[in-house]
């Protein structure tokens, strides 16, 4: 490299410098490169015994750069202008993400609803009968029987139901909250992007 | 080295190197380079520093038809270098401290 060319791009990477400093920085290499010629050093071996330009000028920006405070922190005007023109569309999302999550936390509680109420219907339903199947077999032994038997399976049916609910339903719980988690870090890696 | 210990020699390094007579920037690189480490873009931002802190002053002088800057040591400069010898004879005799306990670690049976 020859001196012109390691000043140059020296100088090329040193943009991030008010002009001043960068003038100053160039000027102190120029005499580095020329007082090694001075000392007898060709052109090639006085720059080869520098540190890169880019290194050079990446210590230089360092220390004396215009320091650039993360322009992602602050939102400028043009950011918010087109959060509001585009809100139309993150807002609906955003509602709509809600909405479903609303929906299936709606649906799962109905099914559990509605799966308490059949195994409540189907253990007191069953008691019910074998409670009557008792009675009516004084009069009527083979039917009494009978019916106490089937109220008696019910009733047993409905229980075992009735443990197995109690045993999913926290397992359930910690889904959906983990749907939830999911939809809010989703949302708030949307708002970060923009 | 450790680097910050590096940080704070190396400045008054440079700075004793131009008590001699007023000396350019490869001039000091050459002096300084047998005695610690030193290259072109660690010594800028220590001139710099030097100037900015009074203890250096620079003047540009004609040489060979170009232009040359050279540095010249102040009395603030002087002061600072009696500063820093006082404050290392304190570091050393706490370093004979130091070597002394380490010492009679290593003399006992492991």
């Amino acid at each position: 490299m020859t001196e012109k060319e390691y000043l140059k791009k020296l100088k090329e990477n040193l943009s991030l410098l008010k002009r001043e400093d960068c003038a100053a920085v160039l000027e102190y290499y120029k005499e580095m490169i020329e007082d090694r010629i001075e000392g007898g050093k060709t052109e090639e071996q006085a720059v080869s015994e520098l540190e890169l330009p880019e290194q050079v000028a990446k210590k230089a920006v360092e220390e004396y750069g215009v320091k650039q405070t993360a322009k992602r922190q602050k939102p400028n005007g043009g950011v918010i202008a087109l959060l509001i023109i585009g809100s139309p569309l993150w807002l609906a999302l955003v509602i709509a993400a809600f909405a479903i999550a609303f929906a299936v936390v709606a649906a799962v509680a109905g099914v559990l609803t509605a799966a308490v109420a059949a195994v409540l219907a189907i253990t007191l339903g069953g008691a019910v009968s074998f409670g009557c199947g008792a009675v009516l077999a004084f009069g009527n032994l083979p039917f009494g029987l009978i019916m106490a038997g089937f109220g008696a399976a019910a009733a047993a049916c409905g229980v075992l139901a009735c443990v197995g609910l109690v045993k999913a339903l926290p397992i359930v719980v910690i889904k959906i909250k983990g749907l939830f988690k999911r939809i809010k870090s989703a949302a708030a890696a949307q708002k970060v992007k923009q | 080295m450790d680097v910050q210990l590096k940080r704070g020699v190396i400045e008054i390094c440079v700075l004793s190197a131009m008590l001699e007579q007023p000396t350019y920037g490869y001039e000091l690189i050459k002096k300084v380079s047998p005695v610690i480490e030193i290259s072109e873009s660690t010594l800028y931002p220590i001139l710099r520093r030097l100037e900015s802190g009074g203890f250096v002053s620079v003047k540009t002088a004609e040489h060979n038809g170009r232009l040359r800057k050279y540095y010249f040591i102040t009395p603030e400069g002087k002061e600072r270098i009696r500063e820093f010898l006082s404050d290392w004879e304190d570091i050393l005799s706490i370093c004979e401290f130091i070597t002394e306990k380490y010492q009679d670690d290593r003399k006992r049976i492991p």
